[in-house]
């Protein structure tokens, strides 16, 4: 039931990011002109760049991000690829699972501690909800001005909480069956909430970072 | 003519309302057939019959042996309780079910011991197989056969058929289970068995006669009408004043009973330390063997197992958990406590049986070697104390089962002369070895390990004795099979027919606080736990350079042992990853605690600002 539940979650959040982007499009036209691919492909991998401008705080948070993207990536291949392809997670993918979840819950904590302030809701997100939202703007209101990813940090904040302490409340010698079997469902259901809200979150931090660059390359032009 | 017809007429007449009478008769129930409910222990003050199913009584001039099957049998279908667990092993229609302990088949000279039984389980062998006709198997597993199966067949032997004349049929003994009379003496019963004297078997070891004489020194001419044979004399103040005996019957054994023939000895405990081992706890705490393994008038055990049937619900799961969650609650059945399992991940359920953390002795380093009564013949008395001493059986083993768990277990290795046809063996009767191979294996050598030893040149020389122009012959031994290749030297390689025989071992069940994993993780999973890197012997007549080889668990449980090395080491961590995921949450906590209230008070603070 849970597999179904996973594969129908994962495509439809595939197929609605797809859809979005159809939509409301942003970056370089035309779109899939070989030159935009590459030249999309090289802004991305820019992205995981640290600026020159950054501070320290900067620096580390932006470290922290991409090392927790990548223990993301790796909890979510081997939590979810086993699962999906009809097993489940044990042996070395359960090791190499449980050796990247220490990680990741660290990095979390770090990104969620040091960049908390910029995510914080404020008086300017109206008026960019409104700008968005105007006629012919072209811009999705709620991914494009700000909202969407400052919505999206704060419930993967909340929504980490629940994933990482209930197999560690599991491994605590209180926990009877009942309990675990209670804990083992709730990680696996806030791992699939978790993983779907952190796609889309991506997606939206990198339709912002586009957004933001193409701005900056119009101004200075 | 017309006599002849009302005869017919009158024959037909009678035939049709006899009909009816016989049918009821055979469909009626037996006296002691059924269960009306009531709870009380019906008294047993009963006739004895002989074997021909002729009443015996205190005056007869002859006092004769009594029969179970006909004394029994006036109120006991004998014929269904014959087609109990216990009774039917003969029989290739009854379910095998899960692999148990097999009868050994050993010979010091050969360097033999077959797991043997018709019973279909894997690597074992039927009696006919390895060369026991019925009278055979009889006779050499006589000291704990319950009686029935083999022990009633006929045999078209003529030399067997005078012998079973003179013996009798090896009949079910009732009593060895259901006698609660202290007097019921199952060493005697062996005994018997030893002489051959079956037919007296029953009331020797109930103790209500004494029995002399040797049924199988008795010459085949033998006339009990004239011949002074197997006498009995039945004790004193037996029978009533109208030859009705009473028997202290208990409909459901005792303990006792069943240890004769289900206790196992572990020999790291010595003779003098045997009063400190415990019981099961379920028997410590007032149950008894047959509360879980029940059976109904067919005498089809439960053998206490995950089964279907109508005894399925008593097993562990079915008492402490309960099988079935959505009918009528099952669990808590004769007070079975639930487990809360504190602090074990629920994967544990599926990869271990229950028995895996509660059953048997505490694993150790190396499997200790066991003894069981039926096959070391342990449990007579005197000078019929036979120190027997192969084959070894190694216990505790977690390895893995036929249903995919890990649990404990006792096994040994199979050690044989076969002929090899087609990737299957086909094992050699011990005698026949023997004929054929005397000189080389028929001498006395000095025992390494309770064995004869045995060289490669040996093997070499037997094997070539043994093989024909169209199969070649193979020794099993120590989990290789021995071969001579096409150059005639002597190869070893890796068959099935060579792994340890090895069967469940359910009991004794250890209290809670002293089950695998009471000292959480680390009771299994270090580097070097006895659970997954015990060792086992690989026992084996053949002389290895360098001594004995093991076997390790974690080899044995079908797990690749650098990844259960990692995995246990990554325990070393665990503490580690507990506190980094709590600090890492609770920062998250606080940050995101810190600014929902930062938020509530800029709500409060704009609220505030627009009522002024």
């Amino acid at each position: 039931m849970f597999r179904w539940i996973c594969l129908f979650g994962f495509a439809a959040a595939a197929a609605a990011l797809a859809l979005h982007h159809l939509v409301f499009p942003c970056g370089y036209n035309p779109r899939f002109a070989v030159r935009s691919v590459v030249r999309k492909l090289v802004h991305l991998l820019t992205l995981l760049f640290l600026p020159q401008t950054m501070g320290w705080a900067g620096r580390i948070c932006k470290l922290a991000f991409l090392l927790g993207l990548l223990c993301f990536a790796v909890l979510a291949l081997t939590g979810f690829g086993p699962l999906l392809c009809g097993g489940r997670l044990e042996g070395w993918l359960l090791m190499i699972h449980m050796t990247a979840a220490p990680v990741f819950a660290v990095c979390a904590a770090v990104v969620v501690l040091l960049a908390a302030g910029r995510y914080a809701f404020n008086r300017a997100d109206a008026p960019a909800i409104l700008a968005c939202a105007g006629a012919g703007s072209g811009r999705c209101w709620l991914t494009d001005s700000g909202i969407g990813v400052k919505i999206g940090f704060w419930f993967l904040a909340a929504a980490g909480l629940p994933l990482i302490l209930a197999p560690v409340l599991s491994m605590l010698p209180w926990v009877g069956t009942d309990g675990q079997t209670f804990l083992a469902k709730v990680h696996q259901w806030c791992a699939l909430v978790f993983s779907l809200a952190a796609i889309t979150q991506l997606y939206m931090l990198i339709r912002m970072e586009v957004l933001r660059d193409m701005k900056a390359e119009s101004q200075s032009l | 003519m017309g006599t002849m017809f009302r005869l017919l007429l009158l024959a037909a007449m009678a035939a049709a309302l006899l009909t009816p009478a016989v049918c009821a008769d055979e469909n009626e129930k037996l006296l002691g057939e059924g269960n009306d409910g009531n709870r009380s222990r019906p008294v047993h003050l009963i006739e004895l019959y002989d074997h021909d199913g002729n009443r015996i009584r205190a005056k007869d001039a002859k006092p004769r042996p009594f029969s179970t099957k006909q004394t029994c049998g006036q109120c006991h279908n004998y014929d269904q309780i014959a087609q109990g667990w216990h009774f039917n092993a003969h029989d290739p229609q009854v379910d095998s079910g899960r692999p148990g302990q097999p009868w050994v088949l050993t010979d010091v000279k050969t360097r033999t011991q077959i797991p043997v039984t018709a019973r279909h389980w894997p690597q074992t062998f039927a009696p006919e197989q390895v060369g026991l006709s019925p009278w055979d198997f009889v006779n050499t597993f006589f000291s704990h056969f319950p009686g029935g199966s083999y022990g009633q067949m006929p045999s078209a032997d003529p030399a067997v058929a005078i012998r079973k004349q003179i013996s009798g049929d090896y009949e079910i003994n009732c009593l060895a289970c259901h006698n609660a009379s202290p007097q019921e003496d199952q060493s005697l019963a062996a005994l018997q068995a030893a002489r051959q004297n079956f037919r007296w078997i029953p009331t020797a070891s109930s103790g209500l006669a004494v029995v002399n004489g040797v049924a199988s020194s008795l010459d085949d001419f033998f006339d009990p009408e004239f011949d002074k044979g197997v006498e009995i004399t039945w004790r004193t103040g037996l029978f009533d004043k109208d030859d009705m005996v009473f028997f202290d019957i208990s409909s459901k054994p005792l303990d006792q009973r069943c240890y004769f023939c289900h206790s196992n000895i572990d020999l790291r405990i010595g003779q003098e330390a045997e009063f400190t081992r415990d019981d099961d706890v379920h028997l410590a705490s007032g149950l008894h063997c047959v509360d879980c393994h029940r059976n109904g008038d067919d005498h089809r055990i439960n053998r206490g197992y995950e089964a279907q049937g109508p005894g399925a619900s008593l097993t562990c799961e079915g008492c402490h958990l309960g099988r079935d969650k959505t009918g009528a609650p099952e669990d808590g059945r004769l007070g079975a406590p639930r487990p809360r399992h504190a602090g074990i991940p629920v994967i544990h359920f599926e990869k271990l049986t229950c028995t895996a953390c509660h059953s048997a002795t505490w694993p150790e380093e190396q499997a200790g070697r066991w003894k069981t009564a039926r096959i070391h013949r342990v449990g007579l008395h005197g000078k019929h104390n036979l120190d027997i001493r192969q084959p070894h059986i190694y216990a505790p083993v977690l390895m893995k089962g036929t249903d995919g768990k890990i649990g404990p277990y006792k096994l040994f290795w199979p050690a044989y002369w076969a002929l090899f046809e087609n990737d299957t063996v086909k094992p050699f009767a011990p005698k026949e070895v023997l004929q054929k191979a005397r000189t080389i294996l028929d001498k006395e050598v000095e025992r390494v390990d309770d064995w004869r030893p045995l060289t490669p040149q040996e093997i070499a020389e037997v094997l070539a004795l043994l093989s024909t122009d169209q199969k070649p012959a193979v020794y099993v031994a120590g989990g290789k099979l021995y071969r001579l290749n096409d150059a005639g030297e002597l190869e070893t390689v890796a068959h099935p027919a060579a792994n340890p025989y090895a069967w469940p071992m359910a009991h004794d069940v250890r209290p809670a606080r002293q089950a695998m994993g009471i000292r959480q993780c680390k009771d299994c999973h270090t580097t070097d736990s006895a659970f997954f890197f015990g060792k086992v012997q690989i026992d084996t007549p053949v002389q290895i350079e360098g001594g004995p080889e093991f076997a390790e668990m974690v080899q044995l449980q079908g797990i690749n042992r650098l990844y259960m090395r990692v995995f246990n080491f990554a325990f070393v961590f665990r503490p580690m990853l507990k506190t980094v995921a709590f600090a890492a949450c609770g920062l998250i906590g606080l940050v995101v605690v810190a600014w929902l209230l930062k938020a509530a008070a800029a709500l409060t603070k704009a609220f505030g600002r627009e009522e002024d």
